[in-house]
């Protein structure tokens, strides 16, 4: 297994931190010194607000900002920039969706689908939404191997107008069959958003083959920036969005008692945006290109199938999920001689860094039964050899703890 | 390297005290940790002067969650339930005497806060 880049170009593990292993970039991921430096690039070279000022640096920074949108919609094959909205994540991007769109555009009583996999902020929205304008939700059931059950889904979509589903999820790595789902979605005339939090940085994502109305990320899990985040609506939604916030930006004529408001996506991006953000993104985005997602599809792959193989030969553990080849990017484990949090302190004291908990999606491990696991992600910057440790520690822990603990004293 | 966790925390996590079921409890408390899952029952038995005369406590969780449970509910036996309500969060982590970081405090603090009847979330 070859590293798919070298580790030095990400600063953060050439500073105080240089000797840890980093299994967390399902949370958020380390920055690339490109990225960085964008940020830095824009205060020093570009800064002025967009779309306002008529002179040379604010024309530039308002045709820079639009620049990054196209190179948004080239990343994910939307066809138009003006698909493109920025917010501030994944979870705004749903909540604006819930907001500007299905509060308007369903009916009390009609039902909305969500899966058994989702995280919080695929829940969350939509029980708010729900309680205040009379809507159902429905969960699609997933699996003892967690996968959503493919069976009888003509009754599962029976009565529901609109699908909001994870494309890999943050606990199972499970990756849905997104189009397959989507194409059979669309036969019934549903409405489908994807939360691609976790699979835009792991492979290529194409709107149009995949026919989402909605698909949302966060810049920050794939190598950007905090703060950021890419709602993709679908051209023919355009005209159904509503304001989500109000105030500047968005408006094209304010008077005293009426306003008129600008079109999608400008309609959506009230205030000034996180604008270094937004270009640091640009960069990301031409690094993840150099770097090739192929590259990283086959890189996140191998590692995924070593760190599977390597976790399930330890006795007494329990992965959570399908098998590897049916996932990507992350394995979430169990196992009865040691707690999740115990676990994640004790490799925290080697510098190895995981997480534990329910990584937001508490309905899912009622389901799975268990109130906490142990999660490993990785990112592009990650080695077999960041495995080997993590599995060598892991390894020396359950052995120690798995022995009367009173010989400890 | 000094070990994570001290040998009274493992000591109370492999032998816990009052990790039992009450018969004929009169007051049953839950709660659970947000950070993790974690959930918590404490069973009181309580005299004429609202004293608690008997505690038990059930849960699965990690070491700190399960010593402290342990630990706590031995601190609070023959002591006022109102008191014992009133108890910071300084006082219980003192008792514990180990060093956690403010995700961990969470599990240490979940009986104080199952017992307050309130979110686990440390006052100001
Ligand atoms: C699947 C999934 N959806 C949504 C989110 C929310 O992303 P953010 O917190 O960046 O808004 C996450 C992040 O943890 C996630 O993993």
């Amino acid at each position: 297994m070859k590293n798919l880049v070298n580790k030095n170009n990400f600063p953060i593990f050439s500073g105080r931190f240089k000797k840890m292993v980093y299994l967390d970039s399902a949370a958020t991921s380390q920055k690339p010194k490109e990225v960085i430096a964008a940020e830095k690039d824009w205060y020093e070279n570009h800064n002025a607000n967009i779309h306002r000022g008529a002179y040379k640096l604010a024309e530039e920074a308002t045709e820079l900002f639009e620049n990054s949108r196209q190179k948004v919609a080239d990343f994910i094959s939307a066809p138009s920039a003006k698909s493109i909205v920025f917010t501030k994540g994944a979870t705004e991007s749903i909540n604006l969706v819930a907001g500007a769109w299905a509060r308007y555009n369903l009916k009390k009583g009609d039902t909305i689908l969500l899966t058994e996999m989702e995280h919080h902020a695929n829940i969350v929205p939509w029980q708010l939404l729900s309680k205040e304008r009379g809507f159902k939700i429905k969960y699609w059931p997933i699996s003892q191997a967690g996968e959503l059950i493919m069976s009888n889904l003509d009754e599962l979509f029976s009565g529901v107008k609109f699908l909001s589903l994870v494309h890999i999820s943050n606990v199972l790595g499970t990756v849905n069959q997104i189009e397959k789902i989507i194409s059979l979605a669309k036969k019934k005339g549903l409405v489908v958003l994807v939360d691609a939090a976790q699979s835009v940085v792991h492979l290529p994502i194409n709107v149009v083959k995949m026919k989402a109305d909605f698909l949302v990320f966060s810049a920050h899990k794939m190598l950007g920036p905090t703060g950021l985040g890419v709602l993709y609506i679908q051209p023919d939604l355009f005209n159904q969005m509503k304001p989500y916030q109000s105030g500047g930006e968005m408006i094209s004529e304010v008077g005293f008692k009426s306003v008129k408001f600008k079109k999608v996506p400008w309609l959506l991006e009230a205030g000034t945006q996180p604008l270094a953000q937004v270009f640091a993104l640009n960069k990301t985005i031409d690094y993840i290109n150099k770097v090739g997602l192929k590259n990283i599809k086959e890189h996140s792959r191998s590692l995924t199938d070593y760190a599977y193989l390597k976790l399930s030969e330890i006795d007494g553990l329990t992965i959570h999920g399908p098998s590897a080849k049916k996932r990507l990017g992350l394995i979430s484990f169990s196992t009865k001689i040691i707690h999740a949090h115990d676990l994640a302190t004790l490799l925290d004291r080697k510098n190895i860094f995981i997480r534990a908990g329910h990584h937001c999606a508490m309905p899912l491990h009622e389901k799975l039964n268990v109130p906490a696991t142990a999660r490993i992600s990785f990112g592009i910057y990650n080695t077999k050899e960041d495995v080997d440790k993590f599995i060598k520690e892991l390894k020396s822990i359950l052995k120690q703890w798995s022995q009367p603990i009173k010989k400890q004293f | 390297m000094e070990p994570t966790y001290k040998k009274t925390i493992l000591r109370h996590y492999n032998n816990p005290s009052n990790k039992l079921d009450l018969k004929k409890p009169t007051k049953v408390f839950s709660g659970a940790n947000p950070f993790c899952g974690d959930k918590l029952e404490i069973k009181v038995k309580l005299d004429g002067q609202k004293k608690i005369t008997d505690v038990s406590w059930s849960g699965d969780g990690c070491v700190i969650s399960q010593s402290s449970a342990s630990i706590f509910t031995d601190m609070i036996k023959g002591k006022k339930l109102a008191q014992i309500q009133k108890m910071t969060s300084a006082k219980l982590l003192k008792e514990l005497d180990i060093n956690l970081s403010p995700a961990r405090r969470k599990c240490a603090l979940l009986p104080l806060y199952t017992i307050k009847e309130t979110a686990n979330e440390e006052e100001e």
